[in-house]
């Protein structure tokens, strides 16, 4: 047998390795090919499905007019869009931007954060089917929620009220209990982190369901929040959770090849010279900000986390370089189109956007469950 | 590396063990289930903290050095690796490129052919598009050893590479790897399941018993009737291989002469 590897000695004390220079100007061929590609068709997606969005609801506004009112608020090309200006009426360019737009702003926001950090926690804990919520932290934000419904707490920062304030600071210090109650001597055994959330997950459900009882008249509201609802929300929520995602969010895309070492395990990944454990504080941090930012201002929306990561990983591989990155986008896109579907469906009224996206989403997981039973291929 | 002692909670694991693997040379490591293999495996991984002792790696002590500047110098092939995600072949390989990337660097020219040299190596080439999900239990072996292999290691540790494989696919990892210690001057440390291929390949043999070691030394001073009995519990002949003059070891039954006829 002929061997051809160059084993041994040829490791630089320094640790870059002696080609890193020459080779970092040269094109990027590496294994991310097969998806990066779709990247800018899915973005292209994006724009449309939140073109689309906006331009749907009592008011009918026609896409050109959408992107017209929108791209004569873009500074420097004002002048351009002053010239379409005797387009359309004025009513129309404030039911689009004071209305519409932080919505599916909004929408678009939570849709992406739910979807990276599902990814994230899916690859993290090695299971296809954990959800960003596995941790515990909708029960937290979501007893956060009610406190301040049913206690009426009277806080407002940045023009946002209570309830998100709460939902955000309770999905944190779960996130926290969780964490400390699954580290056994400086270690966090992923199967020991998931029971400690779903324990604690079901402890907080059993204190909302306490207080929604006792509390009798906010329980239609409480229930609205819990079931995911973008409604009356403006530019203030849209301000207040954007810092923590797009942090939250950039970390995991950083994150993304650590991410592929993670998924084989945490022994292989030391072997392979990541930290598991240095690894999964900032994951489970990164994850954990992300997601208890989406619930505190869109309460708990199930099944973006599970569906979008499931799906794209399905289309476009398992490489988290691409997976991360590509369920931000989709996640967003699937969000925006669910809600305008959730102010469509019964108006004027409303349904929780959590009721479409679950409704959307369970048969589609059904499908690719006995897919995976037929193929056995995740 | 020297003198180690390894618990698991209250249970020592490893007491007083000590050994050293150099270039070029293929250790095996033998005893029976229980006896520590695995464990000294991680502990010479730095997976593992000992309680007392030290592993040393190029002169430093291992549980000194970040997991990344181990990654550079040792590789370790663990027992049947898994991963509940389709990567392809190419991808696995990859990974083993990961401590010699930057943060905010992608692959270089470098890293690929440095991956595919190991896939050459390891005859796994033609797999690089297939999914790892899809590989027979040979196959995906192979891949670990590429994987190992695009570390570009001085050491090389292998937990037991030849479990679960088919004759053909045991002759042809011990092939590889023999040929790594002794062409391309990798040390080798395998724990190994079968005493027979041990005898054949290893330049020198560490028998654990209870955490300790019952023996060392060149195949021919290991492998002896006397030292099986007292480290497995069974009787054998050990008698010189055919064709390379290696001792091998035949079982002899518990049971007497005319039951087994």
């Amino acid at each position: 047998m002929t061997v051809t590897t160059q084993g041994g000695g040829r490791v630089c004390p320094d640790g870059s390795g002696p080609g890193d220079a020459a080779g970092a100007g040269a094109a990027r061929p590496a294994g991310r090919g097969r998806g990066m590609a779709h990247l800018p068709v899915l973005v292209l997606g994006l724009a449309l499905v939140m073109l689309i969005a906006a331009g749907t609801g009592s008011v009918r506004i026609p896409p050109t007019e959408v992107a017209g009112i929108l791209i004569q608020r873009v500074p420097f090309v004002r002048g351009g869009g002053a010239a379409l200006r005797e387009g359309w009426p004025a009513s129309h360019e404030v039911i689009l931007l004071q209305v519409r737009l932080p919505r599916i702003l909004l929408a678009a926001m939570v849709g992406a954060s739910l979807a990276t950090a599902g990814a994230a926690l899916q690859g993290l804990l090695r299971n296809p089917l954990a959800d960003p919520y596995v941790v515990g932290v909708s029960a937290g934000a979501g007893l956060g929620a009610t406190i301040a419904m049913v206690a009426g707490v009277p806080v407002s920062i940045l023009g946002v009220g209570s309830v998100p304030i709460l939902a955000f600071l309770g999905a944190v210090a779960t996130m926290v209990v969780v964490y400390s109650l699954a580290r056994v001597s400086g270690r966090l055994p992923t199967d020991t982190f998931l029971l400690a959330g779903v324990v604690v997950g079901s402890f907080l459900w059993a204190a909302i369901s306490f207080l929604l009882v006792v509390s009798g008249d906010t329980i239609r509201e409480a229930m609205m929040w819990l079931m995911g609802s973008l409604s009356n929300k403006g530019y203030a929520h849209v301000k207040l959770a954007f810092p923590y995602m797009a942090a939250g969010i950039a970390a995991l895309v950083v994150l993304a090849r650590d991410f592929n070492l993670i998924s084989l395990g945490d022994e292989e990944a030391r072997y392979l010279g990541l930290d598991p454990e240095e690894f999964k504080r900032v994951a489970i941090l990164a994850a954990s900000l992300v997601t208890a930012a989406a619930v505190s201002v869109g309460g708990i929306i199930g099944f973006v986390g599970l569906v979008v990561p499931h799906t794209v990983r399905l289309v476009l591989g398992p490489d988290h370089r691409v997976l991360i990155p590509a369920c931000a986008v989709v996640g967003a896109g699937f969000l925006v189109a669910a809600d305008t579907l959730a102010r469509m469906v019964i108006a004027p009224g409303e349904i929780p956007v959590g009721v479409i996206t679950a409704l959307a989403g369970g048969p589609f997981f059904l499908y690719l469950l006995r897919r995976r039973k037929t193929t056995g291929v995740l | 590396m020297f003198s180690i002692r390894c618990m698991y909670g209250i249970i020592t694991a490893l007491d007083g063990v000590s050994l050293s693997v150099s270039g070029g040379e293929l250790v095996g490591v033998l005893g029976p289930n229980g006896s520590g293999k695995t464990t000294l495996l991680r502990a010479m991984a730095g997976a593992l903290r000992p309680v007392s002792g030290k592993v040393t790696l190029d002169g430093l002590d291992i549980q000194k050095m970040s997991a990344k500047a181990v990654a550079r110098r040792l590789a370790v092939v663990p027992q049947n690796g898994h991963t509940p995600f389709s990567f392809s072949v190419r991808d696995i390989v990859l990974m083993g490129r990961w401590a010699h990337l930057g943060r905010f660097t992608g692959e270089t020219q470098r890293d690929i052919e440095a991956a595919e040299r190991a896939m050459e190596a390891t005859q796994v080439a033609h797999l690089a598009k297939r999914p790892v999900t899809e590989l027979s239990y040979g196959e995906r072996q192979r891949v670990m050893v590429a994987r190992a292999l695009a570390q570009e290691p001085r050491i090389l540790l292998l937990d037991e590479p030849t479990s679960h494989l088919d004759p053909r696919h045991q002759v042809e990892i011990m092939d590889l790897v023999w040929s790594l210690s002794r062409h391309d001057g990798l040390g080798v440390l395998a724990v190994l399941h079968d005493v027979n291929l041990a005898a054949q390949y290893c330049d020198r043999i560490v028998m654990l018993k209870g955490g300790r070691v019952a023996a060392s030394g060149s195949p021919g001073e290991v492998i002896t009737a006397q030292v099986i009995e007292e480290v497995y519990g069974v009787r054998s002949c050990v008698g010189p291989h055919p064709v390379n003059g290696r001792p091998q070891a035949v079982l002899v039954s518990g049971l007497a002469r005319t039951e087994v006829r």
